[in-house]
């Protein structure tokens, strides 16, 4: 029953102009992902700027190993200090359990790209 | 058409083999010259006199002529030798092996007959068709005596069929004519058929119907080791589907059942001799001789390890889908009247192709056998991947040499399918033979497989036994009482270890620790997390009555030892008056009567040494309903992927469920994970405290 992770890269400008890489994941996120979506970010290092936004308007469903995919990979950016992440798109329900398990604190949650654009 | 399997046996000379039937008669050839020196010769009459209890066979020269004249069914009509396109050819092999090969539509056979019944004889006769190729229709002295098929438009004949026979009546002096129709060639013939295999017989009726009861009888003696060959099909087919149905995870035995169950549909189609038209069987065929080709992949990919090899397995995949749709367009177009002269190019043009496609792909087992060769296999394996080879290679070196064979005119492939030797009248071919041995090894193999299948089953199922086991100690099987609360909980693993834990854990000032929490991942490994966590769990509880510091605790001793994964778990710390203190490590927030209470947002266990975790303190008073939970409740999914949600997870828990309430609810809408639930009621002084517990029988004690 679980779909596949697929991660695309596109990017964009934010509202101050800089430089913004995105990563557009679908489907299920779970440990089956981690190979995806760590790839993904790791291929950004040297392309992009420290700007990088998390596009979950596709994601299906976040299983706990796919969250713990997801902070191993916010906090590897935070201790290294180069890069701000933020993320738009979850469902209501995912944003809270974003919330709950303290990602907030680690990469701003947004609705929508604009709103995450805008405030990078 | 990728059938290269039928194949009449011209069986003249056995029929003309006297036995002991046969009565005395003699045969006279009379022959007259029309015109001395003239190149026209009158057609012979067959003179079969004293004709009584046996048969006779009508051969030598029959009259001949290509095309169709209503005119020719006529006793009277001039059918000399060199007038008017009339010849002479025998009818104890098809006109495509006397000089007319690759002649399709219709055709005329005429035989002048005197017959002369021996005294006593039925005055009636019989006549028996060996066969004829493909429909046909016999007329004596002009009158229709006998058919076989349905001529175009919209011609229908049987695809195979034991000898025919007709009532002849007084059958005397006079022309026997039969009128045939060849359809147009498919891939596979040679060219060389059409008309006449043997002569027909004449005798009595009970002389034609012994006739064709020893004929039957020899046929199915011919087919004993076909047949013992193919209920060995049919045993090997029931046996994997009922074993398949203990135990569905080996796919193995389904494909083993495709293989098998293919040729049993073959044989029903085509060599059963049920009246099944020719477009019927052989359009049917097609798709279940790629069937058959199919569960050979398959087989060969599970039994040779080459499933491990994902783009292989794709690969497979891809052309089965290819030659499963070739097939079929190949057994629609034979469904198709090839008759009607505006499409029988294009249909053997497509039909051509089509079977290029699948003749092409026939060669895959071989491919895989080259695939399988860098590898270590036992000898059941090499067994499979030798004969795999050797079978693949007979069969796609007959097809495809007998493909467009009236153009090369090349009889290796013929040669291929003729016996090599007969045992008791059974004939074995190469493809026979590899065939029985493919099977053999395949069998042999498949039981090695499953055997190592289920041993390795048994070695996981013991591991699990010893983890449901371990399990047993961590999760409570028994609750204490906790003084001035009800409380029930509810635990159910989505597999038969999971990550969730939850314990009780009386301090000595009588209040009590209550922790839940949730490892990612589940089984064995989750399983093994939650047996670490309670232990450092029950010496923090020692030293420590602080929710914070337990989880301080907890997160230090796990950090790094999760492999990427992480724990979220709540620690509670209730007082006999109602204070509870709660710690939060990412787990989901207590929800206190109509709601959630509030907690900061903190990193689960094991994924950071530097978090701080704060306690939030709450005052229950009397009536007062808390529940805790792990995530397998808000997150139960229907099979089309919908969330139970919090939104539904707060109308329940505002409904104040027992435990085993609401983890029915979540298991009803679709458990995906583990779901352990904790209800406490705050009692009113003097109520009596009580607690429940449901967890399913971990392992036996």
């Amino acid at each position: 029953m679980q779909a596949t992770t697929k991660v695309t890269q596109r990017t964009a400008t934010s509202a101050s102009g800089s430089a913004v890489g995105i990563l557009a994941l679908s489907g299920d996120i779970s440990s089956a992902s981690k190979d995806a979506i760590l790839g993904a970010y790791q291929a950004l290092d040297g392309t992009t700027p420290a700007k990088v936004l998390l596009d979950f308007t596709s994601v299906d469903y976040i299983n706990s190993s796919g969250i713990a995919i997801v902070i191993q990979m916010l906090l590897e950016a935070s201790k290294s200090g180069s890069r701000t992440i933020a993320i738009f798109g979850l469902s209501p329900h995912f944003q809270k359990v974003f919330t709950m398990v303290g990602i907030n604190k680690y990469a701003a949650l947004h609705g929508n790209e604009a709103a995450a654009l805008a405030s990078l | 058409m990728g059938n290269g399997r039928k194949a009449f046996s011209p069986i003249g000379l056995e029929e003309r083999a006297r036995g002991f039937y046969w009565q005395m008669f003699l045969v006279a050839m009379l022959w007259a010259c029309a015109a001395a020196g003239s190149a026209q010769v009158q057609a012979p009459t067959l003179a079969i006199d004293g004709l009584g209890k046996g048969t006779a066979a009508i051969d030598g020269p029959w009259q001949f002529h290509l095309g169709d004249d209503p005119a020719w069914v006529s006793a009277n009509i001039d059918d000399t030798t060199g007038h008017g396109g009339w010849e002479q050819i025998t009818a104890n092999e098809p006109w495509g092996a006397q000089g007319r090969r690759s002649y399709t539509g219709y055709a005329w056979y005429r035989k002048h007959l005197h017959v002369t019944p021996a005294p006593g004889a039925s005055p009636d006769f019989a006549m028996l068709i060996v066969h004829i190729d493909d429909i046909y229709e016999i007329y004596w002295n002009g009158v229709l005596v006998g058919h076989n098929g349905k001529m175009p438009p919209g011609p229908s004949w049987v695809y195979e069929q034991g000898a025919q026979t007709f009532g002849v009546g007084h059958l005397r002096d006079g022309v026997l004519a039969v009128r045939v129709w060849k359809s147009p060639l498919n891939s596979f013939d040679s060219g060389l058929q059409g008309g006449f295999y043997a002569p027909p017989l004449i005798g009595s009726p009970a002389a034609i119907a012994d006739r064709r009861t020893s004929m039957e009888y020899r046929w199915l003696h011919h087919r004993q080791y076909f047949f013992g060959l193919h209920s060995l099909y049919a045993l090997v087919m029931v046996l994997s589907v009922l074993t398949w149905m203990r135990d569905r995870s080996q796919r193995v035995l389904l494909w083993m059942a495709v293989f098998s169950g293919a040729p049993l549909l073959s044989m029903f189609l085509v060599d059963l001799r049920l009246p099944l038209s020719f477009g019927f069987a052989l359009g049917w065929l097609q798709p279940v001789l790629s069937i058959n080709d199919i569960g050979l992949w398959f087989l060969l990919l599970y039994l040779l390890r080459l499933d491990e090899n994902r783009r292989l397995a794709r690969f497979t995949k891809i052309l089965a889908i290819i030659s499963l749709v070739s097939t079929t367009l190949d057994g629609l177009l034979t469904m198709v009247d090839w008759s009607n002269p505006a499409i029988t190019s294009a249909a053997q043009l497509t039909d051509a192709v089509l079977t290029a496609i699948f003749t092409l792909v026939e060669a895959y087992p071989v491919v895989l056998v080259g695939f399988a060769l860098g590898k270590r296999l036992d000898l059941a394996r090499w067994l499979v991947a030798g004969c795999a080879f050797l079978s693949g290679m007979v069969n796609v070196t007959r097809i495809a040499l007998e493909q467009g064979s009236r153009f090369t005119h090349w009889t290796i492939g013929d040669k291929i399918a003729a016996p090599l030797f007969t045992i008791n009248d059974n004939p074995f071919t190469a493809a026979t033979l590899a065939a029985t041995a493919l099977l053999l090894a395949i069998v042999y193999a498949v039981y090695q497989y499953s055997r190592e299948t289920i041993q390795r089953q048994q070695a996981i199922e013991q591991e699990l036994r010893s983890a449901q086991e371990l399990q047993r100690v961590l999760v409570p099987e028994a609750l204490p009482s906790l003084p001035g609360f009800a409380l029930t909980s509810s635990y159910r693993p989505a597999q038969e270890v999971g990550g969730d834990f939850f314990q009780i854990i009386p301090l000595e000032d009588r209040s009590a620790l209550i922790v839940l929490g949730d490892v990612s991942g589940k089984g064995l490994r989750a399983a093994m997390a939650v047996s670490l966590i309670v232990g450092a769990l029950r010496t923090l509880a020692e030293n420590t009555g602080s929710p914070a510091a337990i989880l301080a605790g907890l997160n230090r001793r796990l950090h790094g030892r999760l492999r990427g994964g992480f724990a979220t778990c709540v620690v509670m710390r209730l007082d006999p008056d109602g204070t509870c203190v709660v710690a939060n490590a990412g787990h989901p927030a207590p929800f206190l009567n109509k709601q959630e209470v509030e907690l900061p947002g903190t990193l689960p266990l094991g994924v950071d040494l530097d978090v701080a975790y704060s306690e939030t303190t709450v005052q229950l008073r009397a009536g007062d309903y808390l529940a805790l939970y792990t995530d397998g409740l808000c997150e139960a999914r229907t099979p089309a992927g919908e969330l139970y949600s919090f939104d539904r997870l707060n109308d329940l828990l505002a409904s104040r469920p027992d435990a085993a309430r609401a983890t029915e609810a979540a298991v009803t809408f679709g458990q995906q994970d583990d779901i352990t639930v904790l209800t406490l009621t705050r009692l009113a002084l003097g109520q009596e405290s009580r607690t429940e517990l449901i967890a399913p029988a971990l392992a036996p004690a």
